[in-house]
């Protein structure tokens, strides 16, 4: 997975689970005839718990637009691993690289 | 016969505490809250010590601020300070010549081999300080969270020997006693699926591992030493660990359900490659 990707559709479901969440955005086909549905993958609960993100932040999103961006996989199929996800509501979640500026 | 003398002598090795480890350990301990029995309390919450990805999340509000929260890795990692009371460590196991090259191959295919990448069991030592940490007077609960389901260990410290009865586990047979202000956890019988480190470390089932938990002030001072006579040239003790108190109460760890790996078209996993 080494090619920046991103994605605008309906989240349709989240999977809160090891050793990755995962969660399906239905967006549009390329060639417009119709929606497909993605599977993303991102970091472990573990990890998302003890940064400050909820499964919550998720679930509550099911049925709205979301904007992702990540990295598609090299075998071509509608998978993707999440490094950033913007709500409908304008707030977004990014993973930033160890080092980066902590807040708390 | 040959299996036993040989235990017997790294049992004698690894039991073998310099005297200044433990002079130290006792110092560091003066302070620490004591239970009934004169024992350092070793109980109480950890910090969650199991090797993610490193780094953080931004989060970013609609109105621009700002929020950056990166995940505290320390308790995962040799202590980056001398830790009083811990024995002298090496980066790296010692293999035998003729297990090196597996050990390499190993470590070169772990994205395929691994089994914990791939939802499974760590073990001891690989699973690391346990999360929380009951101490009883006779015996120590430890009380797992992991990726692959949450573990525990129920560790006897009334001075019985090791089971003779018992399957060989991912976790191993547990004893503990204490040397000074040190818990010593005694741990053989394990399974010979596991690796004792991320990096392709094979053991066989004479595996022994010995941990030390002490108190460093505040924290809990973690180390590890694993000998396999089979494979290793000599015991090898890790470099010692500090783990922070914590107030983030272990839950339930989802299931896991992998499902990447079959998308893998090289052996690059987590970026190592």
């Amino acid at each position: 997975m080494t090619k920046p990707f991103a994605l605008t559709g309906t989240l349709t479901q989240v999977e809160w689970i090891n050793p990755h969440i995962a969660i399906y955005i239905d967006a549009k086909k390329a060639d417009g005839s119709g929606v497909e549905n993605w599977k993303w993958e991102s970091a472990p609960p573990a990890f998302l718990r003890r940064v400050g993100v909820t499964s919550g932040q998720f679930k509550n999103a099911v049925g709205q637009t979301v904007s992702v961006n990540g990295f598609r996989a090299k075998d071509g199929s509608l998978y993707g691993f999440l490094t950033k996800i913007t709500f409908a509501d304008g707030t977004s979640l990014e993973m930033v690289a160890p080092g980066a500026a902590d807040s708390r | 016969m040959r299996h036993h003398i040989g235990c017997a002598i790294a049992a004698a090795i690894l039991l073998a505490i310099p005297a200044y480890a433990q002079q130290n350990a006792t110092a560091a301990a003066a302070k620490a809250v004591r239970t009934v029995d004169g024992h350092p309390d070793l109980s109480g919450i950890w910090q969650y010590s199991v090797l993610v990805p490193g780094g953080g999340v931004k989060k970013s509000e609609a109105n621009g601020a700002v929020d950056v929260k990166q995940i505290d890795l320390s308790g995962r990692m040799p202590a980056k300070v001398p830790v009083p009371g811990s024995l002298p460590s090496t980066p790296t196991p010692s293999y035998k010549p003729e297990f090196q090259t597996k050990v390499k191959y190993l470590l070169d295919n772990e994205a395929k081999l691994d089994k914990v990448f791939f939802c499974g069991r760590p073990g001891v030592p690989r699973l690391g300080p346990p999360r929380k940490i009951i101490q009883l007077p006779n015996e120590m609960i430890f009380l797992y969270e992991d990726m692959s389901g949450d573990t525990y260990r129920i560790v006897p410290t009334d001075g019985r020997p090791h089971r003779a009865d018992a399957d060989p586990s991912y976790n191993g047979d547990s004893v503990g006693h204490w040397e000074g202000d040190t818990l010593i956890v005694d741990a053989t019988n394990f399974v010979d699926d596991t690796w004792f480190g991320e990096n392709g470390y094979f053991h066989t089932p004479s595996m022994h591992v010995i941990e030390r938990f002490w108190r460093v002030g505040d924290n809990l001072a973690y180390q590890v030493t694993v000998d396999d006579p089979n494979v290793l040239t000599q015991p090898w003790t890790e470099a010692p660990r500090l783990i922070k108190p914590s107030d983030d109460a272990p839950q339930e760890s989802p299931a896991c359900v992998e499902d990447d790996a079959k998308r893998m078209l090289n052996l690059d996993h987590h970026a190592q490659r």
